[in-house]
């Protein structure tokens, strides 16, 4: 198995997404064999070849360097909070 | 005259054009419609009032100005923001959010007419090819027959597919990344088309991955969908991949015939253990263009066996830096444990606000984003990625156009393919190389399975050359006249 359930945990914390254990023992199963299934990739011969980043080749355009206009307002955004006090969005106590 | 809701979007423009109906008559219609469809569970927000109160708004109004979409009721994909509504991605995390604004292509419908009747279900953040994946149940194809053994509607758009089947809509939107509208579209025996990468704005489309996505319209004929996709392209300085490049007038080419083109049928596409009816379809497809006049040329595209492997590196890396944004902070669902720091509220949130195969994606995505993996896996996909656009850049020069099957198979059983997510995966073999070129491609239902289910053929053509994609496919349209629909027991 190329993933164990060690490294499925460091993945999924650094994807911050809580697994129950049941999950991490099926998620390195799928893991490996998904990686085992891409291994064909490395097959192909890529040498000299640029990585594609933009598949229109679209140049990116200028805008004017000015304020945007306002179009939505702080109280409409605050709607969707989950927890607020006020004017802000709360969280749980950062410094320890 | 046929029953309102059994005709096409640019039947019901005329009829309103002409008086034959008031858009309330329409807007009524559908809407007795969509109830007594209510157990496909297509629909994840219903806007019936909003919806009449806009029909009566219009039927009442100076008739003079007549816009292209006026008084047609469109299914939006619930991927869509639509400013004052409930717009989720089927997903837990964003199952109490309401967009604060509108994306540019339903504001563009909205503004040439059209009213947004409802939203449809879906895969979780268009990660499927089933649409079980919705927090709120899977959808189910109008086509089955027998409701203990349910169809799927294919996925990601299933509810807006399944929706134009069972006669909710005569245009419904969805998007796709890997083949999401136009899988759905095969399962259902509707049109699906995925423009050009660029063609519509993005903005205000739930990003999964953002190299990829790209909306289009499911209608029931080809023409319509050339006509829906007039109304929503447009290019957006809100969406800095959209395009600059104008759109060829496709109402006018589009019944130009296929006389003197020459369509690609790709050897790489005749894939083992391929359902002997798909590959019969596929040559009643070459004949049929061929009868037509068009000229038929073998073609090889070397690459499209790694397509997928190279699909699912990018669009999950592109995925797990999109959903990154799911903290619980400013919008959308926070988990109700206590918590002992901020990364044990964002841990326990995207753990319990995402379903099982965002989660897998997103562990891939990391994965082949963390380092030591990034140049191994990402950077390599996106070389490999490289190869598969000059395969479509070669072929291109000889054709101008290629044919394919849309899917592997027709319509599973919902279920089917759970344990394993790879068989899951493979159903996006035809669909995901012309994506990952950012190729313009259509479903265009050719036929019916053994089992008496739709079959769609795929046509893929030139990077903005939609005009020429959908002319072949009202040709193909016309030569395959399939002219079925679901025998429903409503």
């Amino acid at each position: 198995m190329l993933i164990n359930r060690e490294i499925t945990k460091k993945i999924a914390f650094l994807a911050r997404i809580d697994l129950t254990e049941k999950e991490e023992e099926e998620f390195s199963k799928d893991l490996s064999n998904i990686l085992q299934w891409m291994e064909d990739l490395k097959k192909v011969d890529v040498q000299d070849v640029e990585p594609i980043r933009n598949v229109n080749d679209s140049k990116l355009f200028e805008r004017e360097d000015v304020e945007f206009s306002k179009t939505i307002d702080q109280e409409e955004i605050l709607l969707n909070a989950p927890k607020k006090n006020g004017k802000f969005f709360t969280v749980p106590k950062v410094i320890e | 005259m046929k029953e309102l809701i059994n005709l096409s979007l640019i039947e019901t423009v005329q009829s309103i054009k002409n008086k034959e109906v008031s858009v309330k008559e329409v807007v009524e219609g559908y809407i007795q419609q969509l109830n007594k469809t209510r157990k496909y569970n297509m629909i994840s927000e219903e806007m019936y009032d909003e919806s009449l109160e806009k029909a009566s708004e219009i039927d009442n109004k100076k008739p003079d100005d007549f816009k292209p979409l006026e008084g047609i009721p469109i299914a939006v994909k619930d991927i869509f923001c639509t400013k004052g509504n409930k717009t989720t991605a089927s997903s837990k995390i964003l199952s109490n959010f309401i967009s604060p604004y509108e994306s540019t292509v339903t504001k563009n419908l909205k503004n040439a007419g059209g009213i947004v009747i409802c939203k449809t279900n879906m895969d979780e953040f268009a990660m499927g090819s089933a649409s079980d994946t919705c927090y709120k149940g899977k959808v189910i194809n109008p086509w089955t027959d027998d409701f203990s053994k349910p169809l799927t509607p294919g996925g990601s758009s299933g509810g807006s597919a399944a929706l134009i089947a069972a006669s909710g809509s005569c245009f419904a939107l969805g998007t796709d990344t890997g083949g999401s509208i136009r899988q759905p579209a095969s399962f259902c025996g509707n049109v699906g088309l995925k423009p050009t990468y660029g063609r519509c704005s993005r903005f205000g489309i739930i990003a999964f991955a953002s190299s990829l996505d790209q909306a289009g319209p499911i209608t029931k004929n080809v023409e319509d969908a050339a006509y829906a996709l007039t109304y929503m392209s447009s290019w957006d300085k809100k969406d800095s991949t959209s395009a600059k490049v104008e759109m060829p007038n496709l109402m006018e080419s589009i019944k130009k015939g296929v006389k003197g083109l020459k369509v690609g049928v790709p050897k790489e596409y005749i894939i083992d253990g391929m359902p002997e009816e798909i590959e019969k379809l596929l040559n009643m497809g070459r004949d049929w263009l061929k009868s037509q006049g068009a000229q038929i040329i073998d073609i090889s595209l070397p690459h499209t066996k790694v397509a997928l492997p190279c699909y699912y590196i990018i669009a999950p890396a592109e995925a797990s830096a999109n959903l990154a944004r799911y903290d619980g902070v400013k919008f959308g669902f926070r988990s109700e444990e206590s918590f002992s720091n901020l990364n044990d509220m964002y841990c326990k949130t995207r753990g319990e606000g995402f379903g099982k195969e965002v989660k897998r994606r997103l562990l891939i995505g990391t994965y082949v984003l963390s380092s030591g993996y990034y140049d191994a896996y990402y950077i390599h996909a996106q070389k490999v990625r490289k190869k598969i656009v000059e395969d479509f850049d070669s072929a291109f020069k000889d054709v101008d156009i290629i044919l394919s099957p849309t899917t592997p198979s027709d319509a599973f059983e919902l279920g089917e393919k759970k344990k394993d997510p790879i068989t899951m995966y493979l159903n996006d073999v035809f669909t995901v190389p012309s994506s990952l070129a950012g190729l313009p491609a259509i479903s265009v239902p050719a036929g019916l399975s053994k089992n008496n289910k739709p079959l769609g053929l795929q046509l893929i053509s030139n990077k903005f050359k939609e005009d020429i994609l959908l002319r072949a496919a009202f040709s193909l349209e016309e030569a395959a006249s399939f002219n079925f629909s679901p025998q429903m027991e409503l």
